[in-house]
Order: C-alpha cells, then structure tokens, then sequence
C-alpha cells in the first residue's frame, strides 16, 4: 500500500465504515466487550499514598526481586566487557564475547570472580569481581589487569548505573562516566527502529550493531539453556522446538518475520574439571558460515556458568576464555554501593604510560550514550577517514586544517516537540589536550546540546578548535537526540563535517 | 475532564507532586487493567503497576503535552515496563526453578485472556504475532485512539495505520481459512 491509500484506509476506520472486510472486522472487534479487572482496593490506596508521601519514591520490583538480581549482574558484566570502545583494551574486551549465566535467589551479597582470558594478538588475561547486593539495586564490576590495576568499573545503583567510558583512546584519560537509566535496552530498540525504518525488529544479523548486542546476547542465553532441555530430554511447553538434540530459536523473538539468525547449541557431553567440579559442556554456534562459537560448561548441580571459551570458525584457538567462581552469602557490609569513586585508575594496554588517576564527577547528570558514536581517525594532516562504527558512511565528509569546525547534522522530522540535538565532539594526542570553544551553550566537556523544532530539517552549528601545534590523532564525534520522556536517542542519517576555509 | 481540564491538571502536578493524586485516580483503573490483562498474576500487575506511577510521578517535570495526552503516556510507560517483565522473565529464568517443573512462570499471557470474543476470534488472535495481537488489543479492546497509539508505540500515524491493516488482514486471512476449513468438514459429513 502506498502512504496515501495507508492514510484513507485510515480515515475510513477512523470513520466508522465497515464496507470492506477488514473494516468490518475492525468494527467488529471494536464491539468485544472487556472483562472488568478490579486491584486490590488496599493495593490502589495504598500505593497512592506511597506515592504522594514519598519525596523520592523509588521503583517496586518485589515479584521481580529473583531476576532483577540476575539481570543486575548479567547487565553490569555485559556493559564492563561489551560496550563499544574503540580503544584497543575496549577491543579486547569486546572480542572476549562472553557469556554469563548465574543466578542467586538468597540474601547477602553475591560476589563473583572471574578470569578473562584473551588469545588475539597480545594475549591478556583480566581479572574481574561482580558484588551483587542483596537489595537487588546494587551491583559493581571492577576488572583489572595482570598487575592489579583497575581498568576496568561499572557499578549500578538503584536506578543509576555508572561505568567507564573510553571513547578516546585508551592512553587518554577516562574524563566522563556515564549515567544510564533502565530503560538502556529500550533505546536500543527504538534507536533501531529508527535507524532502519521498515525492517522489523528484531533485526536481521547483518544489520546487528554494536547497541544492539545485548539481544543476542540474552538469546544466546536462552538458547544455551533451553538446549539443555533438550539435551536432557525434559518436556517442555514453551516456545523453542527441540530437534533431535539441538534447540533451534530464532533470534530473540519467535514472531520475527525476517529470516533470522538461528543459534545452535549442540550437547558436547559432561566433563570433571581439574578441581573435581562436573561440567556440562555445550557448545554454542550461528548458522553463520563466518561466526563465532562458544564452548559454555554449566555445573551439573546447580547450572550454573563455570566457563565460556569463545572461538571463532576460521580460528582454531580460542579467541578467550571467562572462568567463573561464585562465592555466595557475603556479609551485606562487605561492599558498601553507596558511592562511586573519586578517581578511576586507567592504564595504557602497552604498558607505556604510567598510571593515570582521572577525577570524575564532572558529568554527574549527563546523559549520553556510547551506543552512537562516529569516530574520526586522522592519521595524517589532510586525508580524513571518517569512520562510521558497524554502518554506512556518512554521505559526505571533509576536513581541512582551518580551526573553526562546523557540524551540519542532518534530521530525519518529524522529532519529538522537546527534542534536543545533543552534540559532543573530543580530540586528543597523546602530547597534547584540545580545548573545544562551543558557539552556543556549553555541556559537559566539550558538547552542546540544541533544542530543535519538530519539523527541523537539519541543524548546523560550529566549534572553535584551538590546535597549538598539531591537529589530534583522534577525533570523536558523538551526536544524538534526547527526548524529556525516556532519555532516548533518535535518528541522525547523515553528518557532514566540514571546516570553513 | 476535557483535555484542557487535564492539561491543566498535569502542569499543577508537575509543580505540585500532591496534585499527581488526581490524575493517578483518574488512570488507576485503566492502567491496573491494562497490565493486568498482560500478566498472569495478580502480584506482578500489582508490581508493574507502581513502578508504572512510580515513573511517571518522577518524571513528571519533563512531560510535555502532545497529541496523545498524559493516558497515552502512561500507557507507554507501562507498556514498556511490561515488555521488560516478560524479556527478563524468559531470558532469566532459572534452570533449575525450570527443571523443578516451575515453567509456567514464563509463559507470556495472552492478549485475548480477558476479553469475551468468540472461539474463532480467540484462536485467531492466539495465532497472530505479538505484535498483531497487541497492536489490535490497544486499540480495539483497550480504546486507544490513533493519535494514543501513536505515543504508546512510538510511531508515526501513519505505520500505526499500516500496521493495524497488516495485523487485521493476517486475522482475517486466518479467519476465512478456519471457514473454509469447517466447511470443508461439514462438506465430508
């Protein structure tokens, strides 16, 4: 149907017609009766006055309490090891893929210690704690290198998840954390829906970007452990088909219309690792010709992820390897998740630069997303590479050595009515630090944020660079859209930069 | 209460969390009853009904009046606060509470629970993918106007439109099939 056939259909539902069939049936539906469904009238009074009394009211999630607290720890090992960063230890981390899978229902603290192994070019081996707390709202992940130094903290609370940024490279100062909501999942769905309008959600793996990794990540979850069932011959009545001894799901949701991924895992049999613990090993793989497989071992007693090796199918060597230990039941005062720290230590992955102690708090409130991030690499003075992180490039982009730089976003209407273009742009050398000098209303380091009508077409505005001796190896660019009602990032299509002569 | 009234009443609550009493009143029920019938339990509903008000008292101050007005704003709060139940439901549930025979705790209910359709209808509905089914539930059995729908969904009038064509003609198309069916087999008797 065309747009306009789609909008006279619509006047004719709005209007009542009932000619054709489908607007029959429209009407016809319309007509259903509901069932009443009364609340508990204590419930309804109750959480009213919940509500009005309390200055800061925070969010109920008792039915959710079991899962919440798997998520807090899945979602904050995610976000420490698969964020996108271009940064060569952030590379590292997200080759290591990893998986994890362990659930605790008890009080206390859950506290877990894993090893992170990596194989690809150098190897590395991390070393990472999670602190689960016992009220749910609390979780902390700190990874750290061979040598005892923190490179990695990610910590949630309550609403409010903090965790190192490295959108410079990695010999540059951490200067920001940032500050995502809950609601982080969602916007990567909305992001993709609007970057790719007309394609169903979930997507097609092909268009799989580095935001939208934690589905497949989640499904791969599900999988692993819906082909246990499989494997173990239980019944089940949900929504996956055994098939023979493999479970086949599509990803994420069944009702996908494309032809999705499809994730395998096949029941390599038990093991008894060298401490006597038995394993089942299973190994997880895509019906991609070029794709990664992962060798997962659950505890044959309580399920629970001992391990996850992860290879890739035109590599025989394991890409990396995460061990897991959890020691349950810590003291509920054995981590206090009340702050964050005054300082992250961040290292250089060569190893040749001295220990970094970055101040934080000066974003405290920001709200920006790694999810988007264009990333300019300049390796000389005039030949540019605009690079566009698991996407197309930009339509047109080019620098040249002026010092005024100006940024033509172009918008994708209509937008929200409170929408603000949110613009950040940062630089560095490793002798060097740039001072960016904003037009209009400065934001956080080195960003601007621009209200926009809804109609708005595109937006341009320009940055005074003060280059002292040399232009900056790197440059970042990070654009979105921020919306007053759940902090979500819109569209950008295209992002011209350019220099005024 | 026209959308005046309560465009008014929204700006005094948003200087005045007390006010927010009045619009919680007036949206309790619909909100109760749209999570309830997404859920199985009545617990979770009650659950995912607070954090739903919880949400909105506190973002409140950044809410700005559109075409759908504040229902359709919590209708997307909530709808998201659903969604995320039922994602972290089937991804997280524990083996072992799955291998203790406890996996009815992750079957989604159905859109079509609670309301009183015909067999045909029901089955029809159950056949169509979430999607269809929740589009359909929103806006006919809930009473979601268009421009509601278009903030609960997050798109545009126009794909609502689309996609409410596409969900009634897969339900239609399932519909005149199970009629040939049955026709069929009063054809053999």
């Amino acid at each position: 149907m065309t747009k306009n056939e789609i909008r006279h259909w619509g006047q004719r539902l709005e209007a009542g017609q009932s000619k054709e069939p489908l607007l029959a049936l429209a009407g016809s539906l319309a007509q259903s009766r509901v069932n009443s469904v009364q609340a508990d009238k204590e419930f309804k009074t109750g959480l009213r006055a919940r509500l009005l009394n309390t200055a800061t009211p925070k969010a109920s999630s008792r039915a959710l309490a079991p899962i919440a607290m798997g998520l807090a720890v899945i979602a904050a090992l995610w976000l420490a090891l698969r964020v996108p960063q271009p940064a060569s230890a952030a590379e590292l981390l997200d080759r290591a893929n990893v998986a994890y899978a362990s659930y605790m229902q008890s009080g206390g603290i859950l506290h877990t210690e894993f090893v992170l192994s990596t194989f690809e070019g150098r190897p590395q081996e991390l070393h990472g704690e999670s602190w689960l707390a016992g009220d749910e709202g609390s979780s902390r992940v700190e990874l750290r290198d061979s040598r005892g130094r923190l490179v990695y903290f990610a910590q949630r609370n309550g609403e409010t998840l903090w965790r190192s940024m490295h959108d410079l490279p990695i010999e540059a100062p951490i200067e920001a954390l940032y500050r995502l909501g809950q609601d982080e999942y969602e916007l990567a769905r909305d992001l993709y829906q609007q970057l790719h309008p007309g394609l169903e959600w979930p997507p097609f793996f092909g268009d799989l970007a580095q935001w939208i990794e934690l589905d497949t990540w989640f499904s791969e979850q599900a999988v692993a452990c819906q082909d246990l069932y499989c494997l173990l011959g239980i019944d089940k009545d949900m929504e996956w088909d055994c098939q023979d001894k493999f479970c086949t799901l599509p990803l994420l949701e069944t009702e996908v219309l494309l032809t999705p991924l499809e994730l395998v895992a096949q029941f390599l049999g038990t093991e008894k690792l060298a401490n006597g613990q038995e394993v089942y090993v299973v190994e997880l793989g895509t019906n991609l010709i070029e794709g990664k497989l992962r060798e997962m071992k659950f505890a044959t007693d309580d399920f629970s992820l001992v391990e996850v090796t992860a290879y890739s199918t035109n590599h025989p060597h394991p890409i990396a390897r995460l061990r897991v230990t959890v020691r349950e039941q810590l003291p509920v005062n054995a981590l206090s998740f009340d702050n964050t720290p005054s300082s992250l230590q961040i290292i250089d992955w060569a190893g040749q630069r001295d220990l970094l102690q970055v101040p934080l708090g000066m974003t405290n409130g920001s709200l920006f997303t790694p999810l988007h991030v264009l990333a300019l690499e300049m390796p000389g003075w005039v030949e540019i590479r605009f690079h566009l992180e698991e996407g197309s490039p930009p339509s047109g982009s080019q620098i040249s050595g002026s010092q005024e730089i100006v940024v033509s976003v172009n918008l994708d209407p209509p937008l929200p009515e409170d929408a603000e273009l949110v613009i950040q742009l940062c630089a560095s050398s490793p002798q060097l630090d740039y001072l960016f000098t904003f037009t209009r209303n400065c934001f956080a380091l080195g960003g601007i944020q621009l209200p926009v009508a809804t109609n708005q077409q595109s937006v341009e505005t320009s940055f005074q660079v003060n280059v002292t001796e040399e232009w900056p190896e790197h440059i970042s660019l990070m654009i979105g859209m921020e919306s007053s009602e759940f902090e979500k990032i819109y569209v950008i299509t295209d992002v011209f930069w350019t220099t005024q002569p | 209460m026209t959308d005046f009234d309560e465009q008014a009443l929204v700006a005094q609550a948003q200087a005045d969390p007390q006010v927010f009493g009045a619009l919680y009143d007036r949206y309790f029920d619909r909100i109760y009853g749209f999570i309830r019938r997404r859920v199985h339990d009545q617990k979770t509903a009650e659950d995912l009904t607070a954090a739903t008000f919880e949400a909105a008292l506190r973002k409140i101050g950044r809410f700005q009046w559109r075409g759908g007005g504040f229902g359709a704003w919590l209708y997307r709060i909530a709808r998201n606060k659903i969604t995320s139940h039922h994602r972290k439901a089937r991804w997280l549930v524990p083996l072992s509470a799955l291998l203790n025979g406890q996996r009815q705790a992750i079957k989604r209910a159905s859109f079509t629970d609670h309301f009183e359709l015909s067999d045909q209808l029901t089955k029809g509905l159950a056949a169509l993918r979430l999607a269809d089914q929740e589009i359909i539930a929103l806006r006919f059995f809930e009473g979601l106007s268009s421009d509601e729908l278009t903030l609960v969904l997050g798109c545009s009038k126009d794909n609502v439109y689309l996609r409410l064509h596409r969900a009634l003609k897969r339900l239609r198309a399932y519909l005149d099939e199970a009629e040939q069916d049955l026709e069929a087999n009063n054809d053999q008797e």
